[in-house]
């Protein structure tokens, strides 16, 4: 067992490291058309999107209904705080705390 | 924003980037926090704390190490957490890709240890930081550190501790406040603002076709790809 998760480890760690080493050493050097350097500077935004709404609508790989989702629902001021404020720390604390209000009314 | 990032975009800390980048991460940073206990707390069920230790300094990325523990765990094969996990990692080539683009001038012997200290808080606050002024790779180590610093500490407080840790305070929400934060401080113009509604919706129209592991992967490319086309119509 313990074995096994060495390898893993140390496996998982080489992949690693090419997937983010290689991107690295060559795009720094290559030059590249306008829609590449337009097409890297939309993907950021893309990325975080797309993870956001997978992690809101499927909380833990769960499929729940809109108005049983906690996760979602929290969103809800999160975004309001985030967009009014521009703040990490107001951000979490409304969203850290209207999640465990929701889960907490949502259970009952 | 922070009321730290502000002020230091005038202050003395221009001078000095590396910690400029650490205040700049701190809060986002923060988020990882939770997931690092959840991680060490599932890893230290089947391995010992060296071990989960060295996965986080040598794999330092947090979805990929929670699903490879959680599997081990299960006692899956080998080869199919490695294809997993891999799998979710994908979105490190296009965060490498994106941030190398922009900071010009790293050593070349310094580019393996910097492509190390790439997450997605360390890419989103680079890049977001970029927006606003010219920033340098001493900014984005600055940033890289801090969160390889809460990771490890926090994966060996997990192990240390155990599973449920702040759990009914509702602190597991500190990740998606982040990311939705994050996205707000990215999305400065329509064309990035459609690119990500785009991708969002795009990512859950495919998530039954493709599976969870490609959806994100695959809606970000194609939505980056609309973006290129609708900004060259409209100019062109």
């Amino acid at each position: 067992m313990e074995r096994t998760a060495l390898w893993v480890t140390l496996a998982l760690a080489a992949v690693t490291l090419a997937l983010r080493y290689i991107p690295f050493a060559t795009m720094a050097r290559l030059s590249l058309p306008d829609w590449a350097e337009e097409w890297l500077r939309l993907v950021p935004g893309a990325v975080l999107a797309a993870m956001l709404a997978q992690t809101l609508l499927y909380p833990d790989g769960q499929t729940l209904p809109p108005w049983r989702n906690a996760y979602l629902l929290a969103a809800g001021p999160a975004f309001l705080v985030a967009w009014r404020s521009r703040s990490v720390v107001a951000t979490k604390l409304v969203g850290v705390g209207s999640y465990a209000l929701l889960s907490r009314l949502l259970v009952l | 924003m922070d009321a730290d990032m502000t002020t230091s975009t005038q202050l003395p800390a221009r001078k000095r980037p590396l910690l400029e980048g650490v205040r700049a991460t701190l809060a986002i940073g923060l988020s990882v926090l939770p997931f690092g206990l959840a991680y060490g707390a599932v890893a230290a069920q089947t391995m010992p704390l060296g071990l989960v230790s060295l996965m986080s300094l040598t794999v330092f990325a947090g979805t990929a190490q929670f699903v490879a523990a959680s599997m081990l765990a299960q006692g899956a094969a080998p080869i199919s957490i490695l294809v997993t996990t891999t799998l979710l990692q994908l979105r490190l080539v296009l965060m490498s890709a994106s941030v190398a683009r922009r900071l010009r001038r790293v050593p070349r012997g310094l580019e393996p240890a910097l492509a190390h200290l790439i997450t997605d808080e360390s890419f989103a606050v680079t890049i977001a930081a970029m927006a606003d002024r010219t920033v340098g790779p001493r900014f984005f180590v600055g940033s890289g550190l801090t969160v390889f610093v809460i990771w490890q500490i926090s994966s060996v407080a997990g192990a240390w501790l155990g599973s449920g840790v702040g759990e009914e305070w509702g602190i597991a929400y500190a990740m998606p406040s982040s990311l939705i934060c994050l996205l707000f401080m990215l999305v400065r113009d329509k064309s990035t603002l459609a690119v990500s509604l785009a991708a969002a919706g795009l990512c859950i129209a495919l998530r039954p076709l493709v599976g969870s592991t490609w959806n994100v992967l695959l809606a970000t490319v194609v939505a980056g790809i609309g973006g290129v086309w609708w900004n060259a119509r409209r100019s062109g």
